[in-house]
């Protein structure tokens, strides 16, 4: 099924959810973009509603601090739930921005699998991982900076010495 | 590497003194104050003077035979029965996702072979789609059709490393050296048509490498015209013997709740009720033309998990002789630009992949590199589903479940 912006709208519109805006991408279709307070409030109406997005499929971030002419220092953390309906057979996404080292509420009651990939995105952006039942890093060690974040290097100072 | 100092015996011993020799302070006994903590992540028994034994904490790993990779899952015991588990994984992290960020949109192939090193042709055609998608780029037909061809021989030789190492783990040794003679031909194949035998570097955005060769095609087809043999051979080896489906089940079940709010996809899905496949709901390439099955269960115990994927590599047969037998001509690679620049946007490639749906989730911004770069890794969700199903099991079953989903760690860790 081609998922139109009204069917989203009136699933929101249904459960009384304020989002900022919902957008058609070219490429990605519906995208939901929400403040975080309400990010829990539109998963779950989401996945309750007409729709029944019931899986959510990718959570994951990313730092938009140098994003070309959308550069976005004062919010730059950019964090996607992909979600998906079996039932209709379609795809929507909920963005919402968070500032660096911010606090992210975990969604792990309204969506289960959330469990290591929110800890995965927690420690490579910086954020602070609130709500979660088991709030440590995943994948790297604590003298890991946050390697996803631009101001990051790919090659640290030892390394360019050494070549 | 101060971790390192640490006296190692405490490492292979058992005792929960043990805070892993990379010094995450990980097994700390401290739980986080005012969460409710699940009981499958919960450190310490509820009241340890109630277990019937003496308590006990085993380290599964990282080295152990039965993760297929570096998993270290920490389990505690009671006896034999395992009361909570934990997986903690990153032995493998080597970036993937920030080295992308700073190689041109042509060269990332390679780091998405390191990724899933066991399936790479389909991590390879994730990111192809997504860059197809954002760059506009028409790919032609047969290179469709060499995608697809390449990716099933792919997923048949990972399916045959997933099922014999399976009948290993529940002490059935005989299955994997039949089943590895049955790989070796298909990387044969994969080696004379890519160049390689583990890392391909072969689907690019635009097209594939190479065509494929008469030596490779004739090579396949004598594969083909005995597999559905060599398939009854293995069933009767390893499948038949009621020693080996009493080992399998009822154990490690994922209801279709879990399933569902976990986010399985490919085969842990199907056996759990989830019917969906990518290359029939979703169709890429030349899957909308071809006739073939998907095969679900609703038990979702590591019985039907086989049976998923056994009727799939059944499936797999039949595609790669329908794939041979109407490959259409023309060029392998559309014409693209010596530097390809991608206009500004995200865009999302998706394929069915051989554990289940991988992802390649692209940023660009208008630059010869990508922004950002989210490879979408189903074991990771698979994996916090075996550490759900793990509490109450019996130790040796542990070893047969986890095997069951096919863990993959180059592709948690990236």
């Amino acid at each position: 099924m081609k998922l139109e912006k009204t069917h989203v709208n009136s699933v929101l519109d249904a459960a009384h959810v304020s989002v900022k805006s919902v957008n058609e991408d070219a490429h990605l279709g519906i995208v939901i973009r929400v403040e975080p307070d309400d990010v829990r409030a539109t998963l779950s109406a989401l996945r309750d509603g007409e729709l029944k997005f019931e899986m959510l499929i990718d959570t994951f971030g990313a730092d938009l601090s140098v994003y070309g002419d959308d550069a976005d220092t004062e919010t730059p953390i950019e964090v996607t739930y992909h979600l998906r309906s079996f039932v209709n057979d379609c795809d929507v996404r909920v963005k919402m921005r968070l500032p660096f080292e911010g606090v992210y509420h975990s969604v792990i009651d309204i969506f289960t699998s959330v469990l290591l990939p929110e800890r995965e995105l927690c420690e490579m952006f910086g954020l602070y991982l609130e709500d979660h039942p088991n709030p440590k890093r995943l994948i790297t060690n604590p003298k890991f900076t946050t390697p996803l974040l631009k101001s990051v290097p790919i090659r640290g100072k030892e390394e360019v010495w050494n070549r | 590497m101060e971790s390192l100092d640490q006296d190692l015996k405490s490492f292979t011993l058992t005792q929960d003194q043990f805070v892993g020799y990379d010094n995450q302070g990980w097994l700390s006994l401290e739980e986080p104050e005012g969460i409710p903590v699940p009981r499958n992540l919960r450190r310490i028994a509820d009241d340890p003077n109630k277990m019937s034994t003496e308590h006990f904490i085993l380290n599964l790993g990282p080295c152990h035979p039965s993760t297929h990779g570096v998993l270290r899952e920490v389990v505690e015991l009671d006896g034999e029965n395992i009361k909570s588990s934990e997986a903690h994984v990153g032995y493998l992290h080597r970036g993937i996702e920030k080295l992308c960020e700073n190689s041109p949109w042509t060269h990332l192939a390679p780091y998405m072979d390191r990724a899933d090193y066991a399936g790479g042709i389909y991590s390879e055609t994730a990111l192809a789609h997504a860059v197809e998608e954002l760059g506009e780029i028409e790919v032609p037909d047969r290179a469709h059709w060499l995608r697809a061809l390449m990716g099933e021989v792919n997923r048949m030789a990972s399916h045959f490393l997933w099922l014999g190492p399976l009948g290993l783990d529940s002490g059935a040794m005989a299955p994997f050296l039949y089943m590895i003679w049955d790989r070796e031909t298909l990387l044969e194949v994969l080696e004379s048509v890519t160049g390689g035998r583990l890392m391909f570097n072969y689907v690019r955005p635009g097209g594939v490498l190479n065509d494929i060769t008469p030596d490779a095609e004739a090579k396949l087809r004598k594969w083909l015209d005995i597999a559905d043999d060599r398939m009854q051979e293995h069933w009767d080896v390893l499948m038949a013997s009621e020693l080996f489906q009493q080992r399998v089940k009822g154990i490690g079940v994922v209801s279709h709740e879990m399933a569902m709010s976990m986010g399985a996809t490919g085969f842990v899905g199907r056996a759990s009720g989830i019917d969906w496949d990518l290359r029939r709901d979703r169709p890429y390439g030349p899957y909308s033309q071809l006739d073939f099955n998907v095969a679900t269960a609703t038990e979702g115990d590591i019985w039907a998990r086989i049976m998923v994927r056994y009727d799939e590599m059944l499936n797999s047969i039949n595609i790669m002789r329908q794939l041979l037998d109407g490959m259409p001509e023309g060029p392998h690679m559309a014409k693209m630009p010596r530097v390809l620049r991608l206009p500004k946007g995200e865009a999302y490639g998706l394929v069915e992949g051989c554990r289940g749906e991988i992802g390649a989730h692209i940023y660009s911004d208008g630059g010869t590199t990508p922004y950002r770069v989210r490879y979408r890794p189903p074991i990771q969700y698979h994996l916090a589903i075996a550490d759900t199903v793990l509490p109450g099991q019996m130790l040796a079953d542990a070893i047969v479940s986890l095997a069951s989903f096919d863990f993959c760690f180059g592709e948690v860790d990236r």
